[in-house]
């Protein structure tokens, strides 16, 4: 008995710390799935927000979120190295014959597309993200462009009309977010903003916690496209939370370039003539 | 289609709107300067808004200053109020000079008559939106 005694007494001391170990960890993994529901400021009682049984929680990029810091902004062309000999070539004439100031496609309300709506530089623009468990909605403020991201296999109804922002699909990898897009529509050769009919691009999402922003979506990005890039080039962009009772606005850019050349035929045409036979209608 | 047509193609397409908007490359965001008048246009609009303001000169003279502004949706979110910002009101409108027009200013804050100031209290010289 003073045997059995002491031979117990020696594996209480001996597993302690393993017994310590081991319930510190259970708690910590019970508790995991709420810590993630808390951060990324859903209620864990959301449908697409419950983890499967048996499966790790997903993050929840649900929101509005605004670019954090635009010199934390890295765009997959900004390493004009990079570029093939074609590119180059392309952004020099361009440079060399088109008044660069003028001839900005988003100052025409021509949206980027990928992969330059995902690192833009512009402050205070809002994303609102709306996940789903079929897919993820992304409404862009600036030029009033919308982004379906499905979560499929990746394969491209033939239906699809290639665009601007492309046919994206989504996997997860671990509580990563990984996004595959292809049938992105070829921009125009004239410009600094280059994109082939061959370009694919893949994204990685992450939820994290900044030291200084706090909660953010890291964004990743890496474009490959032989006839702009020599090789898989790289973006990164940080989302953060919008300010509370931040709205989302319609832009209507395009409705201004309307009125802005409604209003110079106006113009034109008074200075043309100096008798005006029928006043033009009060606004 | 050779790069020529393109380029002509892209010349004549271009809407106008794109010669009423401007990138950071016409402004020179080294300087801000100030200038007081009365409004006589207004429009807070996107991708960018614009008042006209009757300025009287050193010689006693009055004239417009074109007044760019950022885009409406930014303003807004800035804290600024259109409906308090009228023709007739006199404001004093801060930002910087455009390097290739005179009397053409892109906005960084305006004050109105009875002290207010709508700007933009988190952004620097660096860029503008």
């Amino acid at each position: 008995m003073r045997a059995a005694r002491a031979g117990i007494a020696t594996l209480a001391r001996r597993h302690f710390g393993a017994a310590v170990f081991v319930w510190v960890l259970a708690i910590v993994t019970a508790s995991a799935p709420a810590a993630e529901a808390v951060a990324s400021g859903q209620s864990s009682a959301a449908p697409h927000a419950a983890p499967a049984r048996g499966r790790p929680a997903r993050p929840d990029f649900t929101g509005l979120w605004q670019m954090a810091d635009a010199d934390l902004v890295v765009k997959p062309d900004d390493d004009e190295s990079n570029l093939t000999e074609e590119a180059q070539r392309r952004r020099a004439y361009y440079r060399a014959n088109f008044d660069v100031k003028l001839f900005d496609p988003s100052k025409s309300c021509v949206p980027h597309g990928l992969p330059w709506i995902m690192t833009s530089r512009a402050r205070n623009y809002v994303i609102d993200i709306f996940q789903a468990p079929s897919r993820i909605t992304m409404l862009f403020e600036g030029m009033d462009v919308h982004r379906l991201i499905r979560f499929a296999p990746h394969v491209v109804p033939e239906e699809f009309l290639p665009s601007t922002n492309g046919w994206s699909t989504a996997r997860w990898d671990g509580r990563a977010l990984v996004i595959e897009t292809s049938a992105l529509a070829p921009r125009h050769p004239i410009g600094l903003m280059q994109r082939s009919d061959e370009a694919r691009v893949t994204e990685r999402w992450r939820l994290v916690q900044h030291p200084k922003f706090g909660e953010a979506i890291d964004v990743e990005i890496t474009v490959v496209d032989p006839v702009v890039y020599r090789a898989p080039a790289r973006g990164r962009q940080l989302f953060v939370r919008a300010p509370a009772g931040t709205v989302l606005n319609y832009y209507g850019c395009n409705e201004t370039a309307w009125e802005e050349r409604l209003a110079r035929v106006e113009r034109e045409r008074a200075a043309k003539e100096t008798d005006v036979a029928v006043s033009p209608p009060a606004r | 289609m050779n790069v020529k047509k393109i380029a002509l193609t892209v010349l004549f397409a271009t809407p106008l709107a794109a010669l009423a908007h401007h990138a950071p490359a016409s402004w020179d965001l080294t300087q801000r300067i100030s200038v007081t008048g009365e409004i006589k246009e207004v429009q807070f609009r996107n991708p960018h808004g614009h008042i006209v303001l009757a300025v009287k000169g050193a010689d006693g003279k009055v004239s417009d200053w074109e007044i760019e502004t950022s885009a409406a949706n930014l303003l807004l979110r800035r804290g600024w109020k259109f409906k308090e910002v009228k023709v007739g009101d006199t404001i004093t409108a801060t930002g910087h000079p455009n390097k290739e027009r005179g009397q053409y200013l892109y906005t960084r804050e305006i004050k109105l008559k009875d002290g207010r100031v709508f700007g933009d209290p988190t952004g620097n010289d660096k860029a503008l939106d």
